[in-house]
């Protein structure tokens, strides 16, 4: 570092951070984001504009006032990057589900130049990742540094205990009731389940900052002394996961569809209506949803023209809009949104997709940020963008509401909106932590597995998507690339990814496995086909698969209608597990399961009694079904998987380690993920707290 | 802001500081999660048994769009 730099860098860090001690405080001083908009029936935190410029004044003013304060508060308490650090600045960039069999062979054809140079310069390395290998999961460990039974996340889904339905497994909404002057007020309030502490929670507590961008299972986020946008599990504005919408000219089928809603437009000649559904309505007047009515005028063979309220926007077919702003009115309260619009045909028929309506970052209906302002402050540096969790329409596409190319062109979209706000961020991050997770990495290999399993028995649109995935890690690479040319020897660079990548061929329904073995008892004995374990007997049950990997017992004093006594439950475990690794797929003779892991022999710490009971290490190729993931039971175990998600990461995590490399050297042979927190506290100079069960791997 | 507190011993309270530091929690927290498994276990023996069509839907609709479920 250029040692002429240095006073006026200092003077610049210390404005940043009294900036963001500021931000900090007005944030934890102001109740209404906790109790933000979570769904049906809950309240909504508004953020107007007018507040919004009036505390960003209020804000300058308090840090010019306050900033003499706060450095001799600084000095006073000796907090900071102390001597002992071995770096200042640390960056971690996070490509979710890059395949090491992938990247390693690439690697050695050449064709991932960056990653190369980055491993010559410090080092490359399989990352062990959690059991399960699944996102929620692995992030999890990655920001606390322990196991799912000290982080409390072991699935994207739990299950309810007093009913046994499946539920988010990183969120929970709970109904406070408060007096106010006499007044009782029900309100809803939305909390992370995601227990322990991350890593830069505790770096935060000693003096030093940083910058989280979108790292999953982040929502709501937690103050810290620094910023924070979240990630997997925000919902639309809807209070689902995304629901996208389709309108069309087109007879639409009476089936349901999974992930969204396809309407016919009204036609009045040229111009078509259409209404785009928002946040729940309170009201009791019928509508489930608060709509914004939408016009689409045809203009020729290849565009249209959108007008919402007075605003006009040009559409050409095959083309995602910008961001578009939706404000949806519920009395005298303005809830705003954004969506995209892709006009997917104009000729014969009109067929216009809708991206699931997004929180707005400029004024946040939900709590996406903290401090609130983090999120505003970026969509001014680098334009709207995207809020929701699972930000690529994968059921968009299995739906057939997107096609593979407008499937890749919205993960590309996302992505560059990624990359924008991240360098935005690098560039201001002089020292401390710079992390951020790109997930367009995790959903393309999702959707476009099947292009390069020759074996795989869903359908392909076309050859020209036969190099998705190997030209996606070429971007990553090329992302890695960037990174290098910003970073200095001094700063510290983590890529790493939380688990790898495999093909999902066939479907295995857990639950109707223990149906035909005698586990799970339907009502009546008869299968209904309805979803949410509607059809099971529980006072009969004794055990039930929920999620994308656990097997639950129904144990008396957990579950409401538990029969499994507590000397059964070691015995009943070890019995189903032996069974299911013993199951063979009748396709081909093949071993579905690897192996079992009982979670009392595998978990420790304060939740891990909250774990599932078994949790299933699949054989490659293999996965829970769709259907069993929220308890449907069928007539047969296995089915093929004909869906265009045909990529997946529930196999044994032992057969799916992720990567990861560094420009700092390693000191040992075999990382894993949970050593990622005391690494980064190591870079500078914190001690792992004594919880922390990884160990520093860099030098 | 002003969440309802409960009295605890001296003794105890240090006790529980004690075994929260190892597992890397807070005292709130610790006591949050042993309190709240108790009650779930009292709770478990009286009340509903089914889940309303209401509740079902409600789950239905959080989860919708998550893309690893059907």
């Amino acid at each position: 570092m250029d040692n002429t730099k240095r006073p006026n860098d200092r003077r610049q860090r210390s404005a940043h951070r009294s900036t963001l001690l500021l931000l900090l405080a007005l944030s934890t001083l102001a109740p209404e984001q906790a109790y933000a908009y979570i769904g049906p029936g809950a309240g909504f935190a508004f953020l107007g504009s007018t507040a919004v410029l009036f505390l960003t004044l209020g804000m300058g003013i308090l840090t010019l006032l306050l900033w003499p304060l706060s450095w001799v508060w600084r000095k006073a308490r000796g907090k900071g990057i102390g001597k002992r650090a071995k770096t200042r600045r640390t960056v971690v960039v996070g490509l979710d589900g890059l395949e090491p069999k992938l990247v390693e062979s690439m690697l050695e054809a050449g064709k991932l130049p960056n990653l190369r140079k980055l491993k010559e310069m410090g080092a490359y390395s399989r990352l062990g990742t959690t059991l399960p290998a699944l996102s929620p999961v692995a992030w999890s460990t990655f920001q606390t540094g322990v196991n799912p039974g000290a982080h409390n996340i072991f699935d994207f889904l739990t299950r309810d205990k007093r009913f046994c339905l499946p539920q988010l497994a990183s969120t929970e909404t709970t109904t406070v009731v408060k007096r106010v002057l006499g007044i009782r007020r029900r309100r809803s309030q939305v909390v992370l389940t995601r227990k322990s502490q991350p890593f830069w929670k505790i770096l935060g507590s000693y003096g030093i900052h940083s910058n989280i961008l979108r790292i999953p299972i982040s929502y709501p986020p937690e103050p810290f002394q620094g910023n924070v946008l979240s990630a997997m599990c925000t919902p639309d504005l809807k209070g689902t996961q995304g629901s996208f919408s389709f309108f069309t000219t087109r007879p639409i089928d009476t089936q349901a569809y999974t992930g969204g809603e396809f309407r016919n437009f009204r036609r009045e000649q040229n111009r078509l209506f259409f209404e785009v559904e928002g946040p729940p309505n309170p009201n009791d007047d019928g509508a489930k949803f608060v709509t914004v009515s939408c016009e689409l005028t045809l203009n020729g063979a290849h565009d249209a023209t959108l007008q919402i309220g007075t605003q006009s926007y040009p559409l050409q077919v095959g083309h995602f809009s910008d961001w578009i702003p939706l404000e949806f009115f519920i009395g005298r309260q303005t809830v705003s949104g954004v969506a995209r619009f892709l006009l997917r045909e104009l000729g014969d028929f009109v067929s216009l997709y809708v991206t699931p309506v997004n929180a707005n970052p400029e004024k946040p209906a939900l709590p996406i940020a903290s401090p609130l302002l983090f999120s505003q402050w970026l969509a001014r540096k680098v334009g709207i963008f995207g809020t929701l969790g699972l930000m690529e329409d994968t059921w968009g596409r299995n739906e057939r509401a997107l096609d593979d190319h407008s499937f890749l062109a919205q993960a590309y979209l996302t992505h560059e909106e990624r990359e924008k706000m991240f360098f935005e961020v690098l560039e201001r991050t002089r020292e401390g932590v710079c992390a951020c997770v790109f997930d367009a990495s995790d959903r393309i290999q999702h959707m476009f597995w099947r292009y390069m399993d020759d074996k795989h028995p869903s359908p392909r649109e076309s050859d020209a998507f036969k190099d998705a995935i190997p030209q996606m890690y070429e971007r990553m690479d090329r992302l890695v690339g960037r990174v290098l040319e910003r970073i200095s020897p001094n700063d510290a660079l983590i890529v790493l990814s939380d688990h790898g990548f495999s093909s999902f061929r066939r479907g295995v329904n857990l639950n109707t496995w223990l149906w035909k073995h005698g586990y799970l008892a339907l009502k009546n004995d008869t299968r209904t086909g309805a979803d949410y374990f509607q059809d099971i007997d529980w006072s009969r049950t004794k055990a039930f698969a929920c999620g994308l990997s656990g097997i639950y017992l129904n144990r008396v004093g957990r579950e409401q209608c538990g029969i499994v006594a507590p000397d059964d439950v070691g015995p009943l475990k070890e019995e189903i597990a032996r069974k299911l690794e013993a199951i063979i797929d009748p396709q081909d003779n093949s071993k579905a399961i690897l192996k079992m892991y009982d979670t009392s022999q595998t978990y420790s710490g304060l939740y891990a009694e909250e774990a599932p009971d078994l949790i299933v290490g699949y054989a490659p190729g293999y996965r829970v079904s769709w259907e069993s993931v929220t308890g449907l039971v069928e007539e047969e175990v296995f089915s093929d998987n004909i869906k265009a998600w045909s990529g997946d990461h529930h196999i044994d995590p032992k057969e799916i380690p992720g990567i990861f490399f560094s420009n700092r050297k390693l000191h040992k042979e075999r990382p894993h993920i949970i050593d990622m927190a005391p690494t980064i506290l190591d870079l500078f100079g914190v001690k792992p707290p004594r919880h922390m069960e990884g160990a520093p791997v860099l030098q | 802001m002003f969440d309802p507190k409960i009295k605890l011993s001296r003794a105890l309270f240090e006790k529980l500081k004690e075994v929260a530091s190892t597992l890397g929690c807070s005292v709130d927290e610790f006591c949050e999660q042993v309190l709240e498994k108790e009650a779930d276990r009292a709770l478990s023996k009286s009340g509903r048994k089914e889940a309303t069509a209401a509740e079902v839907e409600d789950i239905a609709n959080k989860l919708k769009g998550l893309g690893y479920l059907e």
